[in-house]
């Protein structure tokens, strides 16, 4: 274990303290303390705690007391040197209040910005799944004939999770389940649930913030209903009430007892924390139907925790004779093959292993980014202190001259700057405190991503701010540390050192530029891509669509409800004015969608949408029928076993075949004998980013979850009153959302929006800091060769020739930093190819139009002080030389 | 200042090294005010406690020989001294004495 160790920063921090003779003993007994950590919870806690335990080392030194020689009288001296550089400091900011504010806010804007980046990025990549040793946790998958799928019947879980004491098998039932429930007497709120086994949440986690987790004696039939509600739901729509313990929900008129909350950051196997864990001994009461029923309920996904010194081996040996020996499925699940075993895979690779190098790739951008937004601040605030500094030249000069030593010189430019720094950070934390609920609203982050400040941002926020004060003080403090004395305190001008003055200026300014235009051409490209977007073919036309999703009573009533509604639903559409067609359908474009993932197909994962449809699905959403037929009304009465396959899975599984007739099990193993009888053309009907247009549609037979799509002569808005009010008296015990597809289609574009105005917000805000900067040094230089301009007025030179002149000065680095710039944002363009639409990461107007808007802005940054210069009066300067 | 009695945190910690049979050091110390109590308890507030009890005299140090398993640093190990026992024991019996009041008072 004592391989890892504790953090580089911590360790940084415990060596710059005061310790003395008892250094040795001290750092022993916290690097003991670290791998006890280590070993009992894991490094994320060790680490919280050793920087704890270093800063308690401040507050509480614990003076040496067997050792007073431990504090020498140089460590004395140097800590009073620190005192007097920041007094010092303190008053040359008070002097200078202009170069300070600047100083501040343009920091304080970079690194607050890039803060609030890397609190969305901790909260999307670093913050864990919360689950305790999550290398023990195993999914657990069902083989059958022809392969594994993450399902499993409710029947087969119960007989086969305790067939093995190497590993505790617990399960979730797969579909999330949404109700509108009042807390108390409170206000109704839409709320997720998932049905999980009593032993779920103790398998994944030990740590609740308050009350309980579920146990086992909750998921049993005669156990009042009881739920523990996600942090995250406890804080957005409880208040983070401590006394929400105990409260009580209504759903479907089933009392439940919220009994806990789990702990922050905790979110199961999912990719966020559903608001409330149920046990699943709960479902008959609130759903009014077994989880043995197999219509109403959704299947179960199973994982298990390994006993400790279990292998994955021995774990599937125990479980595969189990799963060999069970029944095989009931008549009624008949789409169900028999399971022969099981498979067991990590849990945390829940991340298709596809998604992870795009995952990577956003991880690269984003710290390019915020190193970008740094690395600007840093200069904007170098260039500032660089013209300060010269203008103090002479005062270090006579520093030196009395005795100062060139390392105390620097190191006091050194504090003056780190001060700047941190201050800028402070400035930097307010902003972040006031950007990030901004970002996360426009992000449209789900509500259980926790984005909070946590120990990561403020140890990122203050590590940034010191290296920023650090990178931007370290050009004057080399400049300061070259300077030679003599000509500083003889000349009054423009020293010895100008040359070099003029290559750091240079590389200032180049380096400004080549940030800007990387961040300039990623938000262009990311909004050229939006635009793009919004004209994807998705296959058919949503403009004139509308879904009706009915909510049937639950249970073995609610199908005959379920049944009769949409046949009389379907009877009242029927020559309504403005209907063109209808159809009943599982799923609606946009609204969810059941898919199937194939593992075991050559060239990766392989993911297909899954419908089941009335006969007049095609017509009424506008796909072509390319071959074959598509199934008739007669047929999906009888429930025919008959299937239609779209174009993009027919050239992927059929490639140069005649699949007229294939049975459906080619393509996935479990549909049995179901013929293709048919291909329809694409269509884009879940997510718009995936583009994935492998579809099976199969004859609708659980009325139950169906919806109505119904397209519409003009506008649906326009029929969307007329439809609700023909429908919804059909039945009062079914509840209707009419909605049109095109919001659906919308809120997906969405997505690609918010990042093209985040990313346009940084390019702006970078731009701005560019142009302030430059605007900041091109500034200086004209002051500090004010003489030279104005000595070229008096020998004959126009306003003209010198705004030229000091324009090709100040271009010239900027144009080579562009050209540099392009070069990375070349690179950084590939990074985001996956989520540009429509256009290629060197997209040439993206770079066009961005290489313009930063030269333009350049020339207007230099124009208006080299304008001023050009204006000045020759003899007013000249007298004063 | 607390003078010669014991605060809260400092009775704790002594009570720890007491417990853990004397000739314990800082780390098992934190961790046994930390479970026995449920709180968090940085080191740093450990050695504080620990150097205001040896000011007191409540518990004394040496220094233990180097050993392998910390990189060959020694630890720095306390005993709990009669004063200290004594102190201790005495704040015990004061808060019996309350508690005992309590019980009789709610018995009437």
């Amino acid at each position: 274990m004592s391989s890892q160790r504790p953090p580089a920063l911590a360790r940084w921090l415990l060596r710059i303290q005061p310790l003395g003779a008892r250094r040795a003993e001290i750092e022993a007994d916290l690097l003991e303390l670290y791998e006890v950590r280590l070993q009992n919870r894991g490094h994320r806690h060790a680490n919280w705690r050793y920087y704890r335990d270093v800063l308690s080392l401040w507050r509480a030194p614990g003076e040496p007391q067997t050792d007073p020689s431990s504090r020498t009288v140089a460590r004395r001296g140097t800590s009073l040197d620190i005192v007097r550089d920041l007094t010092y400091a303190g008053r040359m900011w008070r002097r200078a209040p202009g170069v300070v504010t600047v100083a501040v806010a343009g920091l304080g804007i970079a690194i607050g910005f890039s803060a609030s980046i890397f609190s969305i990025v901790n909260g999307l990549a670093f913050k864990p799944s919360g689950i305790d040793e999550p290398s023990s946790i195993v999914r657990i998958y069902r083989g059958s004939e022809g392969g594994y799928s993450s399902t499993w019947l409710y029947s087969e879980f119960e007989h086969f999770r305790h067939a093995s004491p190497a590993v505790a098998v617990e399960g979730w039932l797969m579909t999330l389940q949404r109700f509108s429930a009042p807390v108390d007497s409170g206000q109704g709120q839409s709320i997720s649930a998932m049905f999980v086994t009593g032993g779920f949440l103790p398998a994944l986690t030990r740590r609740v913030t308050a009350g309980r987790l579920l146990t086992n004696a909750d998921d049993s039939p005669e156990a009042p209903p009881v739920a523990v509600v996600s942090h995250g739901y406890w804080v957005r729509q409880l208040g983070a009430d401590p006394a929400a313990v105990g409260r009580i929900m209504r759903w479907n008129g089933v009392d439940i007892t919220i009994v806990g909350v789990s702990a922050s950051g905790f979110r199961g196997t999912s990719e966020s924390a559903p608001d409330l864990w149920v046990p699943i001994a709960a479902f008959p009461r609130v759903m009014g139907a077994s989880p043995r029923d197999v219509d109403a309920v959704p299947q179960i996904a199973v994982i298990g925790r390994l006993a400790e010194g279990t292998s994955w081996r021995q774990a599937e040996a125990q479980l595969n004779p189990a799963v060999a020996s069970l029944p095989p499925p009931a008549a009624s699940d008949r789409d169900w093959q028999p399971a022969r075993g099981v498979h067991l895979d990590s849990a945390e690779g829940s991340l298709p292993r596809s998604k992870r190098g795009a995952i990577v790739a956003a991880l690269a951008l984003v710290t390019g980014v915020i190193a970008l937004l740094l690395i600007l601040g840093c200069v904007n605030v170098a260039s500032l202190l660089l013209a300060n500094g010269v203008a103090r030249r002479r005062e270090l000069g006579v520093r030196i001259a009395l005795g100062a030593s060139r390392a105390r010189v620097v190191r006091q430019l050194l504090t003056e700057s780190l001060s700047l720094g941190l201050l800028g950070g402070l400035a930097g934390l307010l902003i972040t405190l006031w950007l990030l609920p901004v970002l996360t609203r426009l992000a449209n982050a789900p509500a259980s991503l926790d984005v909070s400040m946590d120990g990561n941002v403020l140890a990122f926020l203050v590590a940034v701010s010191i290296a920023a004060g650090l990178g931007a003080g370290v050009a004057t403090a080399r400049h300061a540390a070259h300077d030679d004395v003599n000509s500083v305190l003889k000349a009054s001008g423009r020293g010895g050192s100008a040359g070099r003055l003029d290559r750091i200026r240079a590389t200032v300014m180049g380096v400004q530029a080549a940030a800007s235009i990387v961040l300039v051409v990623l938000a262009a490209l990311l909004t050229r891509g939006m635009v793009a977007a919004t004209r994807v073919d998705i296959g058919f036309a949503a403009d004139r669509v509308l879904a009706v999703r009915p909510a049937f009573p639950p249970g073995e009533n609610g199908r005959a409800v379920a049944r009769a509604f949409i046949d009389t639903a379907t009877e009242r559409l029927h020559g309504m004015p403005g209907v063109v067609s209808y159809s009943a359908a599982t799923s609606m474009p946009y609204g969810g969608a059941t898919r199937v993932t194939i593992f075991n197909r050559p060239g990766g994962r392989y993911t297909i949408n899954y419908n089941t449809t009335d006969a007049e699905y095609f017509s009424t959403l506008g796909l072509r029928v390319l071959r074959g037929r598509t199934y008739t009304r007669a047929e999906v009465r009888d429930r025919a076993r008959v299937a239609v396959v779209s174009e993009a899975l027919a050239r992927d599984f059929f490639p140069g075949e005649d699949l007229l007739g294939q049975p459906l099990s080619r393509v996935v193993e479990d549909e049995g004998d179901a013929l293709i009888i048919g291909v329809v053309s694409n269509a884009i009907t879940t997510r718009l980013r995936e583009r994935s247009e492998a579809a099976i549609y199969l004859p609708v037979t659980n009325w139950q979850s169906a919806s109505l799509l119904i397209r519409t002569a003009s506008s649906p808005s326009l029929h969307l009153a007329t439809i609700r009010s023909a429908l919804q008296p059909l039945d009062s015990r079914v509840r209707l959302e009419v909605t049109p597809v095109s919001e659906g289609l919308a809120s997906q574009l969405g997505e690609s929006r918010t990042l093209a105005s985040l990313a346009s917000t940084f390019a702006a805000v970078a731009l701005c800091l560019a142009i302030v900067g430059l605007h900041g040094v091109t500034a200086f230089v004209i002051n500090q060769r004010s003489q030279e301009i104005t000595l070229r007025i008096a020998l004959g030179a126009t306003g003209r020739d010198i705004v030229r002149m000091l324009l090709g000065d100040s271009l010239r680095p900027v144009v080579l930093g562009l050209g540099a710039g392009i070069f990375v944002a070349l690179g950084a363009g590939r990074l985001i190819a996956g989520t540009l639409y429509g256009i290629g990461p060197a997209d040439p107007i993206s770079f066009g139009a961005s290489v313009l808007i930063l030269l333009l802005s350049t020339i207007a940054a230099i124009i208006v002080p080299a304008r001023r210069a050009a204006r000045v009066e020759p003899a007013a300067v000249l007298k004063q030389v | 200042m607390k003078g010669e009695r014991l605060g809260e945190f400092e009775e704790f910690t002594l009570l720890a090294v007491r417990a853990l049979g004397d000739h314990t050091y800082a780390v098992p110390v934190q961790q046994f005010v930390e479970e026995s109590t449920g709180r968090g308890a940085s080191i740093g507030a450990i050695y504080a406690a620990l150097a205001r009890l040896e000011k007191k005299g409540f518990v004394r140090s040496g220094m233990s020989d180097a050993r392998a398993q910390r990189g060959g640093r020694a630890r720095r190990m306390f005993q709990v001294t009669p004063s200290g026992l004594r102190t201790a024991r005495e704040l015990h019996q004061v808060r019996e004495k309350i508690w005992n009041t309590i019980a009789e008072g709610r018995r009437s």
